[in-house]
């Protein structure tokens, strides 16, 4: 019982984080496919911070994460 | 006991797929594109600059689970955190140089992002192993 319980534990944590990376490619591509679709191989300014969101939010959450980590044991 | 052994490879198992699915999806879109993903293939240096960001933010994304889980220490998530801030900016010289034209610049400076990121996904990789 416990490895089952654990090996859909498992599957479920995977989902989640390819989720997480498939979400991000995704809205990359959506900005892209709607370039491609207007005839442009060039982004607008705000397309590109679009883009730059997908970087930009998980690093601050990373840096957020660092600073309430507790300091490194010595 | 068991318990603990068990916790531990499941990470590892986990960790290694997402990483190694981030990979091959960058290098599939990068070579030919993804119909499953629902991505397009990029065309020319500017789009492929793009998924440059999504794939900073899963290394980000990463790091930050493995600091929360405990897995890495403090100064290590920091070190990562500079490499990606580093490859952030390059990712943005690249496309200013492409903006400005100049195609041979924008793809040198692309190639060496490229480096500093699978730098990063080395050291998690390394990290999710332990």
């Amino acid at each position: 019982m416990v490895p089952i319980i654990a090996g859909a534990t498992m599957v479920l944590e995977g989902i989640d984080l390819v989720t997480s990376i498939l979400t991000k490619l995704q809205a990359a591509g959506s900005i892209i496919q709607k370039a491609q679709s207007e005839g442009r191989t060039h982004f607008t300014d705000e397309e590109w911070i679009e883009v730059q969101k997908t970087a930009d939010v998980p690093m601050d959450k990373l840096r957020a994460a660092i600073a309430a980590a507790p300091a490194d044991k010595v | 006991m068991y318990k603990v052994v068990y916790s531990k490879s499941r990470k590892q198992v986990v960790g290694a797929y997402v990483v190694i699915l981030a990979v091959i999806a960058f290098a599939a879109i990068q070579l030919q594109g993804c119909a499953q993903l629902g991505t397009p293939v990029p065309q020319g240096t500017e789009q492929s600059i793009a998924y440059l960001y999504p794939a900073i933010g899963s290394v980000a994304d990463e790091t930050t689970s493995l600091l929360q889980a405990g897995k890495i220490k403090k100064s290590e998530a920091q070190n990562v955190l500079t490499i990606l801030e580093q490859l952030r900016g390059l990712t943005n010289v690249a496309k200013d140089y492409v903006k400005a034209g100049d195609e041979g610049k924008a793809t040198a400076t692309l190639d060496l992002a490229k480096g500093l990121l699978k730098q990063a996904q080395n050291f998690i990789t390394t990290k999710k192993g332990n």
